[in-house]
């Protein structure tokens, strides 16, 4: 567990293993300890000491326990949504993600408007490739005599259900299966 | 590598701690090398083109998120997280305040209050900036009023502002305000640390200085000590458990010790 420590003071542990080790880290008095030897040490390898009085090596846990003495008798904060809760991600990680999440975007609102396109010959071309070659005319022929009878059967259904709801159930349908509909609802 | 090696010598100090040199001193050294460090770490890179561990492509989480996830913690109540960040920063903070205060007992009273300031403060921390920005300015604020409040001025010379505080551990040009005892007593850490790191075996000691004194990520390491990552930060770790082990008795502190 303090190898697992030590790493991440360096800040040399993957976000996953930083996560489960933050959570239990300082539970364990001993490990504590070593978590205040260990920064000690950098300070002290690094020329970072203050100016010690301050580093009286006897009284450094008798100032940190006086801070802990203090703290213990401060009301409990409890603002578990004040900081995001993911921490931030920087610089170029974050622009190729923005970057990404905008392709993602743009290639799934293009399928849709592809897929709404009444005549749209994304699919046909995929169907074309795996089946054999028919006229395109029948394909989209057999399309909207498949798309009438669906058309037709909602209509009647929306009609029964609730007569008001005629207009909406045709007002988003392209032109021709509107048509089936009208022609459905004068029979 | 040899070369590597032969700089480092010049930075370790000798067993007898800081003589002839002041951690400012120590500081501008390490600098400088591992300008020259990194250089090498560059050459050797493009040279050998090879992988050095098994970590290399994961996302690592770094100081300030690690800082981010322990308020995260304190925010929900669990006041042991927020006691691991004033560990910390405990040290930081008295060597910041003590360029504005000199009373060792006025540093060490402005620190407590600064961090109780700083806890009762927690709910309006939200990551914008790093904690210990957040805090160095709590830690400022608190002992400017604490001057004004001693009918006192904070001196403006030393700039000791918010951006400041973000590089301050690299400011290598401040100054501690130290007595010839305090002076002995900070030598007795720097003695026991610099002793005890004398003493490790050679592939110990290269690591933990390489982190510590060049600031090197444990890729860059590896790529110096020709070893995987995973060993790096094993040396890394039993370097500092070797030292930690001498200076518990003088932290009044052991392994079977229970706070």
């Amino acid at each position: 567990m303090n190898e697992k420590m030590s790493a991440l003071m360096d800040g040399e542990l993957s976000r996953e293993e930083a996560m489960t080790t933050i959570k239990t880290l300082g539970s364990d008095a001993a490990q504590r300890d070593s978590w205040d030897a260990y920064h000690l040490i950098g300070a002290c390898m690094r020329g970072d000491l203050p100016n010690e009085a301050v580093n009286r090596a006897s009284s450094i846990n008798a100032r940190t326990e006086a801070i802990f003495a203090k703290l213990a008798v401060e009301p409990t904060v409890l603002a578990p949504s004040a900081i995001r809760k993911s921490a931030p991600i920087e610089g170029r990680t974050r622009i190729a993600l923005a970057m990404a999440a905008s392709v993602a975007t743009i290639s799934v609102i293009g399928a849709i408007a592809l897929k709404q396109q009444p005549g749209s010959n994304v699919a046909p071309i995929a169907l074309v490739q795996n089946v054999a070659p028919q006229p395109v005319a029948d394909v989209a022929e057999q399309r909207a005599q498949a798309d009438r009878r669906v058309n037709d059967y909602l209509v009647v259904h929306r009609q029964f259900a609730n007569p008001g709801a005629y207009q909406a159930a045709t007002l988003n349908q392209p032109r021709d299966l509107a048509d089936g509909g009208k022609r459905a609802a004068g029979r | 590598m040899t070369e590597a090696i032969g700089r480092l010598a010049f930075i370790i100090p000798d067993s007898s701690g800081y003589s002839g040199r002041t951690p400012e001193r120590l500081a501008v050294a390490a600098r400088k090398t591992a300008e020259k460090t990194r250089a090498t770490t560059v050459t050797k890179a493009v040279v050998t083109n090879d992988s050095v561990g098994s970590d290399q492509g994961k996302v690592l989480m770094s100081d300030r998120e690690v800082d981010q996830q322990l308020v995260v913690r304190a925010q929900s109540g669990d006041k042991r997280a927020f006691e691991l960040l004033v560990i910390k920063y405990q040290r930081k903070v008295e060597r910041l305040l003590s360029r504005i205060v000199r009373d060792q007992t006025e540093i060490e009273d402005i620190t407590q209050e600064a961090f109780i300031k700083a806890y009762r403060a927690l709910a309006n921390f939200r990551g914008e900036s790093a904690f210990y920005t957040w805090l160095y300015r709590i830690a400022v604020n608190t002992a400017k009023n604490y001057l004004m409040g001693k009918g006192r001025r904070a001196p403006t010379s030393t700039g000791y502002d918010a951006e400041e505080a973000e590089g301050f551990e690299d400011a290598i040009g401040l100054r501690d305000i130290a007595t010839p005892e305090a002076q002995l007593m900070s030598k007795q850490i720097g003695e026991i640390v610099n002793s005890t790191i004398d003493k490790l075996p050679e592939e110990l000691k290269t690591a933990i200085i390489l982190r510590e004194i060049e600031g090197l990520s444990y890729e860059e390491i590896a790529e110096i000590m020709d070893c995987p990552i995973g060993t790096v930060r094993s040396r890394i770790f039993r370097a500092r458990e070797a030292v930690a082990e001498q200076l518990r008795p003088q932290l009044g502190t052991s392994k079977d010790h229970r706070w």
